[in-house]
């Protein structure tokens, strides 16, 4: 070995040890440290977006825990996803989508704390607005878990509620407060947000208009049916929203939520970006197959379509797209059995009458309201049912897949929706409500009125108040009224079991399949409520479970 | 017995002087006796590896001599002998006796190895140890041991060859990798994976290699033999050594082909048929709820999904090696094809990979060892459902009357399937393509400084390139929204490993000392990108024919270790051997960097000992050792608190606190200690038997925080768990005699594991399982299955209360989870054996495991007592029943329409006993006679058949107790090699 190649070998051995001795050091690059942010404005709104990001992740969850309870729907078929308990009651203790909904509930309210507590209030305008946010965000979310996993505030504001929790710190970990304790913080947490947000950027970000609507909604539920008023008007009267008129209201959920003059708050999906793989894992998915998008499994419930079908020219009717055989002429009289299946039998079109193909059999027929006539058809033992006539649908597992579109198409993608967190229709029915509970059904029925004009319903379907449809109360009105109304965007259990009335769910649906269904729900039943859920009962251990 | 051992030892250690001397006496004797006579020869051991110092002597005479390093002698006898008999002993080898003919002058000798030797080489990754001097636990399997079933990675090849070693192969898909697991779970969060070091080079994962290249791997098990590679190593690790040419002025070529045909393996399990399924309808208790299209003309549609989806495909392998000594270099050479059809329809995988390997020596002092391997590997995927095949109703027909797949989700197409999904469809048009391109690059070299001091450079950089594209077409229903869909993903991980190693060795009279210090840094880049566009032409497969981009993806993560490591063995007399290390690991994962792991350990050779004199006993040694290894956390920067930037709101940037940040997180350790006996005995019989435990504290536990902290976990090191088990390694040659060989391999290995301190002691669920002080690590959690109530066939399962009294329930939210059985086996291992016989050779390998309780969570659909009425059901295994009004005692209840109250939700009820005994590989081939293979101008010839899989002994009621959903495939390959 000459000394020069010991020299080579030492250079060699040289670049190794430089390629060693770099830091050890090494940071993600998808992701900053505390240290990264400094408290400039631009943080301070990249965090609160997180937070509006992070409740676009839970919509799934947050929509189903809501709205699957409820007799709006109908499942097609059994299913490994929890989604199933949420919709038959037969409540889990781990339910995916209610432990998603808490986990990340409380996620968002610690991050909503976290700028609370690092901004100070009046460094500017556009901070106060941004602080003003999180405290609407951390009300909104600890209305929707107390309703969610405690009883309604009706039914007694000392039932164990959820935890307040208003601190960014990791080890407070507080026990369940009471139903009223949180509805106290939920109302400090609005008036923070009223008195902080000034500046209007849009509807898809919280503002004063929202945090007065959310005042409003909370107080209905607390009947304090005055404030409800009260908070109902200020965003009617605010001027700056305004219902949709009846020719573009059967397309509300295709506009871009910015270009919707009568939302007040909706969590914005983006076309594209919020819509992958094709939009299979957002809302809609479940309620229809739009351009090969979509499950389709979960469809309108038989009652909610007897409701809305009164009036065809209800452009509510428009949110729901039954799913027609192509290429078939054949034409259905479809009724629901004893054993609350449909039933579709072909039927023959000869002038206004309808006969069945099979035995040559007439259809009873009625005039109703429309001038038009609803048919019957009379079973063996003289049993007589209204028909649905319908061209033949395409059937999963026995049901027709009447497709619910409300949670689709907007701009145009398939699955893609901006849930609504507030809108100015619900003002209306919340005062309407709050009058029906006051005593003045004038008031009430004309703002029923007002919903039912805009939705098409002709003027011999509106209601007179000194002539309310034998067996109803201006308050039942109210009630059918926001189920026709909001369905599918999370009201109706709510409404239901606040109002303390039953659920019946006697009607198509694979809640009703296996043996011991749960086919009616009292309002006092343990099983309204979810479970706390269990990850969080074994890591919080002050946790106490629900019934 | 010992006295001739320690004379083999004296003799190689005055080698050199020996090899003097040899060359002088030749010269001499050359010089004065003009008429005696020159015998000149060679020495090799069978494998064609010339044998240095072997020792000849000549019968009844005193005349001796010894090989040189190549292997050569000379030796010059009175010319009075005519016929004389050389004796020649080598270590290692058989002593072999030759009579020369009258007037032979040149003699070639191959020399059988002896068994199991105590100076057999063992690599122990940083050093390579004689196993008499070994103090640790080492499983080795050399590179013919290795091959068995059809497989083009290492990884699958290694189930039952090693004790303590658990393989359980993922899928049966081709080119997938199994886990293993060695010596027991020790960890919650952090991998279970083995750290792999191919050629002296640490890897980041799995390497991808070709089997044939494959010399040996050695497993290092305990404390001893990993402590050395430190915070990666509680898990055990993988050296791979690559082969090398042998022997002096050789050139080997060797062509190998292997063709065979793999067949869909079913188990047991069986589907309904259209008739089976009708019955199964009829039988629900609630024919009301059944909808109006259920009729017996039903029957009449009768699809085998399973039939549609499955195939007989083909693998072929091939492999071209050359190996070659000329001068001061030496070169080993592979390439290789591998090709495998899946038996589900539809996937192709196939790698090509080459590799070379040298080692040139400069000068006598250093030596350049530069290696690469390339491979290249495709998989082309239009596979079937597999999800589908088991669940898609024999009532839907797949084709329409003019062969085409229908469309069930198209207006006006009868479908019951409840998915409705004929996957046939879509698959029409859509697939999925990858590509892999590794190369692994080695810049090595050494430099002997002297007999004692020597430099090792190791220096190597993986790449490893992973592109992807997925295709939709836009007449799928997948891609009808978008008008088509072409997604394209790119992952690339470069890996880069220097270490630079001072090593020592000395013989000082019976004193013999090894030693290393070494500096070590590797550090690891993940870069992907994913990128997807739509609206695309039919046919399109490139971006740029993308109407509109709609997402794109992409990061790096990073992480880096740095490392300064010391060892040394002193043994005494081949008696005594202690070893002891230390290595200090910086790594990028923490915010203290530094932590340090040692072992020290011991070995009595008993058999070396003057009193011990026992002809039956071969060799008797024990070994003891203790030491810490490390695990290293999944999550690369656990320490910091973090906002992670990956998500938007309507477009703008947005921040989410993600992580809760732990600034004293460090390494879960493993203290471990083993105790290990190796016995041979009767020269014919080696058993070794080892006993462990491993305790395992600092688990890095993702502690569950509750949701009101505002996170849903945070790393911290808390909680341990302890592995205890014994092993055992035994061979056997039944038959030991020139004609016929039979051999007889076991391994077994049997692990204990519980979880000794959780957090707060509080359980922690992990799915349908739990962790739970003083239960196994893999403890199932779940409702306990009451079997039917035999009054009405509903389900049942227990309430158990806090005093742990049980009644039954008939409801389940209110059945009690309970801890109960895990799916840690009791034990595992595997039985080979090897018969020879003239040119035939038989060799059997089997692996079985044992009390690994499976959850088989399909149950949960196709096992359902209707509550997934239209999926397909299996028919049920021999020995179930369902309830019926004439059958009470019925393992399964009363079938409802919707199912019959939750009894198909999780429960003990789909655990199922996953034990199995598979005789993985049965393998028959016949060498062609040495004269044939002459006549044709080669080396050798052998021609095999092959079988894999062949036979599955299990109770499990699926398709494979290991892979649970894709069968492991049966296979039948015909092979054919031929060196020259």
């Amino acid at each position: 070995m000459t000394f020069h190649s010991i020299n080579k070998l030492a250079t060699i051995g040289a670049m190794l040890l430089t390629m060693g001795c770099s830091k050890l050091d090494r940071k993600p690059f998808d992701a900053l440290t505390p240290e990264d942010f400094n408290t400039s404005e631009g943080s301070l709104q990249a965090v609160t977006n997180g937070n509006y990001a992070r409740l676009k992740t839970m919509a799934l969850g947050w929509h189903r825990v809501m709205e699957f309870p409820s007799d709006n729907v109908s499942l097609s078929g059994t299913t490994t996803s929890h989604l199933f308990y949420l919709y038959n009651y037969q409540r889990i203790p781990n339910n995916s989508f209610a432990t998603s909904f808490w986990s990340n509930s409380y996620q968002v309210i610690v991050s909503n704390s976290k700028i609370i507590e690092s901004v100070p209030e009046g460094s500017s305008k556009e901070n106060d607005q941004l602080l003003g946010e999180n405290y609407f965000l951390r009300a909104y979310l600890h209305f929707t878990l107390v309703n969610v996993f405690g009883r309604p505030y009706s039914q007694g504001a000392d039932n164990l509620g959820v935890p307040i929790k208003l601190d960014g710190d990791p080890n407070n970990q507080p026990a369940r407060s009471k139903v009223g304790e949180v509805y106290n913080a939920v109302l400090a947490d609005l008036d923070k947000a009223e008195s902080l947000m000034t500046v209007f950027k849009s509807n898809i970000y919280a503002s004063r208009e929202a945090a007065w609507a959310l005042k409003a909604r909370v107080y209905l539920y607390m009947e304090n049916n005055e404030k409800a008023i009260e908070y109902a008007e200020k965003v009617i009267n605010s001027g700056r929203f305004s219902l949709l008129p009846t020719s573009q209201f059967g397309q509300y959920p295709t506009f871009k939520p910015e270009s919707n003059n009568e939302t007040i708050l909706a969590i914005k999906f983006i076309p594209d970006a919020d819509h992958p793989s094709n939009g299979i894992g957002n809302i809609g998915s479940l309620y229809s197959v739009i351009n090969g998008s979509g499950y389709g499994e979960m469809y309108a419930s038989k009652p909610y379509l007897d409701l809305v079908r009164k009036f065809p020219a209800d452009v509510r009717n428009k949110f729901i797209e039954p799913d027609y055989k192509t290429g078939s002429s054949v034409i259905w009289a479809m009724y629901v059995n004893e054993n609350y299946q449909y039933v579709n039998v072909p039927v023959t079109k000869a002038g206004d009458d309808y006969k069945i193909t099979a035995t040559g059999e007439t259809l009873d027929k009625e005039i109703n309201v429309n001038g038009a006539y609803d048919y019957y058809i009379v079973l063996a033992g003289g049993v007589r049912k209204k028909v649905i006539i319908e061209k033949e649908m395409n059937l999963r597992n026995g049901y027709p897949k009447f497709f619910i579109t409300k949670c689709s198409r907007q701009e145009g993608q398939p699955q893609l929706w901006s849930p609504i967190v507030a809108r100015l229709g619900e003002m209306y029915l919340i005062r309407a409500e709050a009058y029906a509970k006051l005593g003045d059904d004038a008031k009430a029925i004309a703002d029923v009125n007002v919903i039912r004009a805009r939705a098409g319903v002709p003027d011999y379907g509106l209601y007179d108040a000194s002539a309310l449809p034998a067996g109803k109360t201006a308050l039942d009105l109210v009630l059918e009224e926001r189920q026709l109304e909001l369905a599918w965007e999370g009201h109706r259990k709510f409404d239901v079991y606040r109002n303390k009335r039953d659920m019946d769910r006697r009607y198509p649906g694979t809640h009703l399949s296996g043996n011991s269904p749960i086919s009616f729900i009292k309002w006092d039943d343990a099983f309204i409520v979810e479970f706390i859920p269990q990850s969080q009962m074994l890591s919080q251990p002050n946790l106490v479970q629900n019934p | 017995m010992t006295k001739n051992q320690k004379l083999a030892n004296h003799k190689t250690r005055w080698y050199w002087m020996r090899l003097i001397a040899t060359v002088v006496i030749a010269v001499i004797f050359s010089a004065a006796h003009a008429q005696e006579k020159t015998i000149e020869g060679v020495i090799k051991g069978k494998d064609g590896e010339p044998v240095a110092a072997a020792s000849i002597s000549v019968k009844d005479t005193k005349i001796g001599t010894a090989t040189d390093a190549e292997g050569k002698f000379r030796l010059t006898l009175p010319a009075s002998l005519e016929k004389p008999v050389l004796v020649v002993s080598a270590l290692n080898f058989q002593t072999a006796e030759v009579r020369l003919g009258a007037g032979q002058q040149t003699v070639e000798l191959a020399l059988d190895r002896k068994e199991k030797s105590m100076d057999e080489i063992i690599v122990t990754g940083y050093t390579n140890q004689k196993k008499g001097n070994v103090t640790g636990s080492v499983g080795v399997v050399s590179g013919k041991q290795l091959m068995d079933v059809a497989s083009p990675n290492v990884s699958n090849l290694l189930q039952g060859k090693v004790a303590g070693v658990e393989v359980v192969n993922a899928s049966g898909r081709p080119g997938s990798t199994p886990a293993i697991t060695i010596r027991g779970r020790s960890t919650i969060n952090s991998t279970t994976a083995p750290l792999w070091v191919v050629d002296g080079a640490i890897m980041s994962t799995e390497p991808v290699l070709n089997p044939a290249d494959i010399e040996s791997m050695s497993v290092l098990k305990d404390a001893s033999s990993a402590a050395l590679y430190g915070s990666r190593a509680a898990n055990g690790v993988i050296v791979v050594t690559t082969k090398m040419a042998k022997g002096a002025d050789r050139s080997d070529f060797s062509v190998s082909g292997k063709l065979g045909v793999t067949q869909f393996s079913m188990g047991k399990f069986k589907l309904m048929n259209s008739d089976q399924i009708y019955d199964y309808w009829k039988s629900f208790a609630n024919q009301n709820a059944i909808p109006a299209y259920f009729n017996e003309s039903l029957k009449q549609r009768n699809t085998n999904w399973l039939d549609i989806g499955s195939q007989n495909a083909l693998t072929q392998d091939y492999n071209l090696s050359y190996s070659g000594v000329s001068g001061r270099a030496k070169i080993y050479s592979g390439i290789n094809f591998y090709d495998e059809g899946g038996t589900v329809k539809g996937y192709k995988y196939n790698r090509v990979s080459g590799r070379l390997n040298v080692d040139y020596k400069l000068t006598n002092k250093l030596t350049f060892k530069p290696k690469v391997a390339v491979s290249f590997a495709k998989t082309d995927s239009t596979e079937h459902s597999i999800y589908d095949m088991y669940r898609n109703m024999p009532w839907d027909l797949p084709y329409d009357s003019a062969g085409r797949p229908v469309n069930a989700r198209a207006s006006g197409v009868t479908w019951y399937g409840r998915d409705l999904n004929n996957y046939l469809y879509d698959l029409q048009w859509n697939f999925t393509r990858g590509q892999t391109l590794s190369i692994n690059s080695s810049a090595d070299f050494q430099y002997d400084f002297n007999e004692h001091f020597s430099f090792k450079s190791t220096n190597n950089i993986t790449y490893r390139a992973d592109n992807g594209l997925g295709y939709i077409d836009p007449r799928s229903n997948a891609g009808l929204a978008d008008i088509g869909r072409i997604s394209n993903t790119a992952g690339r991980a470069t890996s880069r490993f220097t270490n630079q190693m001072l090593t020592y060795k000395t013989d000082i009279g019976e004193h013999s000392i090894n030693a290393l210090a070494a500096y070590e840094y590797n550090d690891y880049t993940y870069n992907t990108n994913i990128s997807t566009g739509k609206g695309i032409v039919p046919g399109v497969t490139v971006l740029n024919g993308a109407a509109t981009p709609i997402a794109a993806s992409g990061n790096i993560t990073q992480y880096a270790f740095r490392s300064y490591l010391f060892n040394a063995a002193y043994s005494y007399s081949n008696r005594y051997s202690l070893q002891g290390s230390v290595r200090s690991d910086g790594s990028s994962r923490f915010s203290k960097k530094y932590g340090t792991f040692y072992s020290i350990g011991g070995a009595w050779n008993v058999h070396n000992e003057s009193f011990f004199n026992v002809a039956a006993i071969n060799y008797l040694r024990v070994r003891a050792n203790y030491g810490g290894t490390g695990n290293t956390p999944s999550d690369y920067y656990g320490y910091y608190d973090l906002f992670g930037l990956s998500t938007q709101y309507n477009g703008s940037p947005s921040a989410f606190p993600t992580a809760l940040g732990n600034k004293t997180l460090s390494w879960e350790k493993t203290y471990s200690t083993d105790a290990g006996v190796e016995i041979g005995l009767f020269d014919r019989l080696n058993l070794t038997v080892d006993l462990y435990r491993r305790n395992t504290s600092d688990l890095v536990y993702a502690v569950a925080l509750p949701s009101v902290s505002g996170y849903v976990q945070q790393l911290q090191n808390i909680g341990a768990v302890v592995n205890k088990g014994i092993e055992a390694t035994l061979s056997y040659a039944i038959i030991k005699s020139s004609k016929v060989q039979w051999n007889l391999d076991v391994t077994i290995g049997s692990n204990k594991n519980h979880v000794t301190e959780l957090y707060k002691g509080q359980s922690q669920l992990n799915g349908n399982q739990v962790y739970k002080e003083g239960y196994d690590i893999n403890t199932w959690y779940l409702p306990v299955w009451a079997g039917v109530n035999p009054d009405n066939g509903n389900p049942q399962w227990e309430v158990a209360d806090a005093s742990g009294n049980k009644t039954l329930t008939g409801t389940y939210s209110a059945a009690t989870l309970q801890a109960g059985a895990a799916a840690t086996p009791k034990y595992f291992g595997g039985i080979n054996t090897n018969v020879s016989w003239a040119g035939l050779s038989l060799r059997v390998n089997t692996a079985f495991r044992k009390g690994s309780m499976i959850y088989y969570a399909d149950r949960e659909t196709f096992d359902a007592d209707g509550a997934y009425p239209t999926y397909n059901s299996m028919v049920l295994k021999s020995g179930w029943s369902r309830w019926t009004p004439e059958n009470h005692n019925a393992t399964h209840p009363l079938a409802y329409y919707g199912g019959n109250n939750n009894s198909n939700k999780p429960s003990t009820r789909y655990l199922e006993d996953g034990s199995f005994f598979r005789i993985r590989n049965i393998t028959l081939g016949y060498s062609l006679p040495a004269y044939v293979v002459q006549k044709l101008k080669s080396k050798n010839i052998q021609a095999n058949i092959s079988f894999d899989n062949l036979l599955t002994l299990t109770k499990f009621s699926g398709l494979d107790p290991e892979t649970i959903a894709y069968p492991q495939p049966k296979r039948i390959m015909f092979g054919l090699s031929i060196g020259f």
